[in-house]
């Protein structure tokens, strides 16, 4: 296993992410939504959380070397968010995520990170969790 | 029934339990997933070089798997056509996606709670090639009302 055993647990503060409006409309264009051109709330796009909780962390997690993660094999597993209210255009998210497991499955390693942006009171408004999976082997899963 | 491009929601999909939403089908395009790269800061090359996806090991270019992922939800958004919202969504990215093919996105209202106004989805994104891209997902999402009276339009 090149996964450190011992990361899990180790926690990544990402840079704030204020949810912009042009920035907002550029994402919901390139996943097809015509939510803002509607009239409609942008902050509410689902899958916005990508870009402010997942991305941050992610970068964080991946500049880690202290991890092992061996960037070459992983692919992104799986992944969920739970929205717990829609951000509002112009607030200031912060967005961190924990290592919660980072453990070999047969020829398989995975690393499960946690996600959490909380609002400026530390309310919690979005969760999440992704899977990475490190492929043993040229036959593992697809890279995402 | 197949719905493919411009975005318009889809105001008169039934949303109760039992319902199956209409297929809505994205076309993969390389210039969308440049676009969703600038959008999202992922701008890993195996999905923007052609050469170095393949030196890879890749048959090519591969969209982004949060590319699908967000191609599902906005899907959920044209079914539920501002009659509510997504509170939560997961999915397993089990297939590549590559440019040329159109992801179709399906769903079906699994069950409902007692008002009617949480709803459990099952969801799939396949492509046009049979390629299982989106496994295992599934949403939740909570209307802003009851559901509409059997017969009633709701589409306005």
């Amino acid at each position: 296993m090149t996964l450190n055993p011992e990361c899990v647990g180790r926690r990544y503060r990402g840079t704030p992410q204020v949810i912009d409006a042009v920035r907002a409309r550029a994402f919901a264009t390139a996943v097809g939504s015509d939510s803002g051109a509607a009239g409609g709330e942008l902050a509410r796009l689902p899958s916005l959380a990508a870009v402010y909780l997942l991305a941050p962390v992610v970068a964080l997690l991946f500049a880690d070397a202290e991890v092992g993660l061996d960037l070459r094999r992983l692919v992104h597993g799986e992944q969920s968010f739970a929205l717990l209210r829609p951000p509002r255009d112009g607030e200031t998210l912060h967005p961190e995520g924990t290592i919660a497991a980072a453990e070999a499955r047969r020829s398989l390693e995975v690393l499960r990170l946690e996600l959490l942006a909380t609002d400026a009171d530390g309310d919690a408004v979005t969760a999440g969790s992704s899977l990475f999976v490190i492929r043993g082997g040229p036959r593992g899963a697809h890279p995402s | 029934m197949s719905a493919d491009g411009p975005w318009s929601a889809l105001p008169g999909t039934p949303l109760i339990a039992g319902s199956t939403l209409p297929e809505i089908s994205h076309p993969i395009t390389q210039d969308g997933i440049a676009a969703y790269a600038a959008a999202s800061g992922d701008h890993n090359p195996i999905h923007l070089d052609e050469a170095f996806a393949r030196a890879a090991g890749l048959p090519g270019t591969i969209a982004h798997g949060m590319l699908s992922f967000g191609l599902l939800a906005t899907s959920l958004e044209r079914w539920v056509a501002g009659r509510g919202r997504v509170t939560a969504l997961h999915c397993r990215f089990a297939g590549m996606v590559r440019p040329g093919d159109h992801l179709r996105c399906r769903g079906t209202v699994r069950s409902a709670s007692a008002d009617g106004r949480r709803l459990e989805l099952e969801l799939e994104a396949v492509t046009d090639l049979g390629v299982r891209a989106l496994t295992h997902a599934r949403a939740t999402i909570e209307m802003d009302g009851p559901p509409a009276a059997p017969g009633a339009d709701d589409g306005d």
